[in-house]
């Protein structure tokens, strides 16, 4: 029997100016338990696409749904199934920790004390009555986040979760409290750029780029069924068509030569050029995630002229 | 490098429009200005800069020039009315107000702007509001005595010495380079997450609604700087402007009201990502935005011993004519009518009289119970009775009139009566939630990504708030109640002779449009999305902001 998605973008398409889209056609959706990364350059529309979601962005095209529910017409039922860290602080600066935890408490009625115990336990802030402005940017950001997790919330929208956070504080609160409420069945969409983060926590990478979905797949795939392939100057003349193939995810000059970025094994992507353009010895290889998001948002290196 | 910093940065919109507002009421309406002079600097100091920020900080200009910058813009704004109105009214007679007073007065702003500047010198961050709202009132009493006591020339030269010897103080005690780690942060003890495991202290017990009330009021942060209870100036305002006026409908009031309005919805913007239905976040905003802000009017009108005071006779607040034969018979532009062509009033008996007329705006409109000078005993008694139909309700004669005024029994007029009450409420209330939705369209709306279509909808926004203030100050020469508010109210008059005097039915009858615009400004609110404060005078910044070959540091 299909579930309903936990989260589910159709045809997405967002702009700030007119005629300058930051999201184009942007479709995915996220079920139960699964864990998604948000990959993209700066701009891609990382936040816009999570503020999307939370209802504070209208689409101008496209329909998205949360639960089945539409976050701006049924935002109230929406909201309280959600916990959501914003890149940017949004928690009033002069509130203090134990105000902003009985706040939570009255709007989630599934707020876990013991969860929010633990977690202030765990980041050091029990007993804190510091203001937010008060606080280190890694304390304010603990506090975000425990706010995100303590109601264990059925989708967790994290825009940049552990930015701020240093790595020890980064690692426990990603192997704990995310994985935790994980392993409970909540759905988790992350945008992060730290590609440790991404392989920690593993499941589905959306990578955006241009305001379009580049990437959609499973991380394990990502490692081992794409690869990049170094075309050689002298078959410049057929980058064009090397462009055309569907395995072909985008090609771009890096200084003298090109590199390509195919889905699927080093191996077979090497038969593909052999066959379709004579090109023997292609260098393929799978390589970490973090080179293939560089291959696959980066801009043309040329060699500059002297 | 001050210049450059000043032409990098200009002022933001708040603060220059009302720089100039000022400017334009200094000149037409001088003593509304000078009663509204604290309001105006309140507003230009809070809604500016006054400190350079944490990206000047790290650049390699001295701290003193990037405080100076600041500095001089509000010093700027602050003198600018203050040099209109010397420059406008200069040799033309026009000066009402003493020159030594009104130059004293931007002395005392002088020191306001430059003694917070003080406090701190070294910090990027500017002392607390209390302190510098303490400084003001330390700085109150013996300025209002300096220019109470002693001659413009000796004030003037009082005031001048304690400028310079600030301005140089500072000066000197502002260092090259800023400290940019705000004091409480920076005493704030920094813990090991990982370490700090146990939990050693009790937990404290918080309040639910302490972060959506302190919201409420502080206004958000801004870019351009600390506007902690910001908001409170306008209730202040507000309960001042009604208990020095008597309209309910006041243009100057309800204009105001975009202040409050502005700060509440930015102060509440982080609860978008909660969930809180759309009403229950727009009702955050409309408490400290619209509710309180008229509460204090009404409370302000309520406390006031000169309530509705100047239309307690028929000839008080009346324009004056040229046709007029005495005040007898001038009544309050309420009661005027629009003039139908012919000036001419006659009465049964075939006597006539010209109308008085006065042109609001082109539209011609007429005094139908004139007398003129050669009008007969009979006549004059004609129109009178007809005047006090008008406003109180029914007719009295001259002689019954002058005895009931003598001995303080005239009747209640109608304004005082249940109908007019409850519209003008009503209207006030319709006014301030329409003022709300023009708001929500020009601060929170995204027009299709356009930003001319967002400017252009600011611009006839203010435009249309602010042309009410304009037109009454265009006739403010004459002796009555604003222009239109005296239009408003008599079709509120006429309006009212159509609604029963059941509370309950009237109530109902003038909620009505009220709940409409509500209901209209939550279909807007609907549709505000997350949008960004935007900065004030960028684009005309980066085109006055030409680059500099060198960044001199000297």
């Amino acid at each position: 029997m299909p579930t309903t998605p936990v989260l589910e973008f159709r045809d997405i398409a967002r702009s700030f100016r007119r005629g300058e889209p930051v999201l184009s056609d942007v479709s995915f959706s996220l079920a139960r338990e699964e864990v998604v990364a948000l990959l993209g350059r700066n701009g891609s529309g990382k936040t816009t696409l999570i503020q999307i979601a939370m209802g504070m962005l209208f689409p101008h095209a496209g329909t998205v749904r949360v639960f089945g529910m539409s976050p701006i017409h049924e935002p109230v039922a929406v909201k309280k199934r959600i916990g959501y860290v914003a890149e940017q602080q949004i928690l009033p600066s002069r509130s203090t920790i134990p105000d902003l935890m009985a706040f939570h408490r009255y709007l989630f009625p599934t707020w876990d004390v013991e969860l929010e115990r633990s977690l202030l336990a765990r980041f050091g802030l029990s007993g804190n009555s510091s203001r937010m402005r008060q606080l280190s940017k890694g304390e304010a950001r603990q506090v975000a986040l425990i706010c995100a997790v303590a109601h264990r919330p059925e989708l967790l929208i994290l825009d940049e979760p552990a930015g701020g956070l240093d790595p020890a504080a980064r690692r426990e609160f990603l192997e704990t409290s995310i994985q935790l409420l994980n392993r409970e069945g909540t759905a988790i969409l992350f945008s992060s750029h730290h590609m440790g983060d991404v392989e920690r926590l593993g499941g589905r990478v959306v990578l955006l780029d241009e305001g379009r979905v580049r990437v959609d797949d499973d991380l394990d795939a990502l490692r081992e069924s794409y690869c990049i392939a170094i075309i050689p100057r002298y078959a410049a003349h057929a980058i064009t068509m090397i462009e055309q193939l569907p395995e072909c995810l985008k090609v771009h000059q890096q200084y003298t030569d090109w590199h390509a970025v195919f889905r699927g094994t080093p191996q077979r992507v090497q038969a593909l050029l052999h066959d379709a353009f004579g090109l023997n010895n292609v260098q393929c290889a799978t390589v970490p995630l973090e080179e293939l998001f560089i291959e696959l948002v980066g801009e043309d290196r040329r060699a500059e002229a002297s | 490098m001050i210049l450059y910093l000043m032409r990098r940065n200009l002022p933001s919109f708040t603060a220059a429009l009302f720089s100039i507002f000022a400017a334009f009421i200094l000149v037409v309406a001088p003593h509304l200005a000078a009663a509204q002079a604290l309001i105006f600097f309140i507003v230009i100091y809070l809604a500016m800069p006054r400190r350079g920020s944490t990206f000047e900080a790290s650049l390699p200009i001295r701290g003193r020039e990037i405080v100076a910058a600041r500095v001089l813009w509000i010093l700027a704004l602050v003198w600018l009315p203050i040099a209109t109105w010397l420059i406008a009214t200069a040799g033309s007679g026009l000066r009402v107000l003493p020159v030594g007073m009104v130059l004293d007065s931007g002395a005392v702003l002088t020191l306001a702007v430059l003694l917070p500047c003080a406090i701190q010198p070294d910090q990027v961050d500017e002392p607390p509001v209390w302190l510098t709202a303490l400084l003001w009132i330390a700085l109150a009493a013996p300025s209002a005595a300096i220019t109470w006591f002693l001659p413009p020339a000796v004030s003037m030269a009082m005031f001048a010495i304690a400028i310079v010897v600030t301005a140089l103080w500072i000066w000197s005690k502002t260092p090259e380079s800023l400290e940019v780690a705000p004091r409480k942060a920076a005493v704030t003890k920094q813990r090991n997450p990982v370490m700090h495991r146990s939990p050693t202290r009790p937990e404290a017990s918080g309040s639910a609604w302490k972060p959506l009330m302190l919201s409420l009021f502080q206004g958000g942060e801004t870019r351009s700087g600390n506007q902690s209870y910001f908001i409170f100036v306008f209730y202040v305002v507000m309960f001042a402007l009604g208990t020095a006026n008597s309209d309910f409908l006041q243009p100057l009031a309800l204009f105001y009201l975009i202040l409050p309005l502005a700060t509440a919805r930015r102060g509440t913007r982080w609860l978008a990502a909660f969930p809180l239905s759309n009403r229950a976040r727009l009702w955050c905003v409309l408490l400290p935005g619209v509710m309180l802000p008229l509460g204090c009017l009404g409370l302000g009108h309520v406390t006031s011993p000169m309530f509705f005071r100047n239309r307690a006779s028929m000839s008080t607040n009346a324009p004056s004519g040229s046709h007029e034969r005495d005040d007898m018979t001038r009544v309050p532009l309420e009661f005027w009518r629009r003039a139908t062509g012919d000036p001419v009033i006659t009465a049964p008996w075939g006597e006539t009289a010209i109308a008085d007329t006065l042109s609001v705006l082109r539209v011609e409109l007429q005094n139908p119970y004139t007398t003129n000078v050669g009008s007969s005993a009979l006549f004059v008694e004609w129109q009178f009775q007809r005047a006090t139909t008008a406003v109180y309700g029914h007719p009295m004669t001259t002689a019954i009139y002058r005895s009931r005024k003598a001995e303080g029994t005239l009747p209640p007029n109608v304004f005082s009566s249940r109908q007019m009450q409850t519209l003008n409420v009503a209207t006030v209330i319709a006014i301030a939630l329409l003022l709300a939705v023009g708001s929500e369209l020009a601060l929170s709306h995204r027009f299709g990504g356009s930003r001319a279509g967002s400017y252009l909808v600011t611009v006839v926004f203010m435009v249309v708030a602010l042309a009410p203030v304009a037109i009454d100050w265009m006739y403010a020469k004459y002796p009555m109640s604003g222009v239109t508010t005296s239009i408003a109210e008599s079709a509120l008059i006429r309006l009212s002779a159509f609604l029963p005097t059941n509370l309950a039915v009237l109530t109902i009858i003038s909620a009505l449009p009220v709940i409409a615009i509500y209901a209209m400004l939550e279909w807007q609110f609907d549709r505000s999305e997350l949008v960004e404060a935007r900065r004030s005078g960028s684009t005309v910044g980066r085109f006055l902001a030409r680059p500099v070959p060198n960044f001199r540091t000297s």
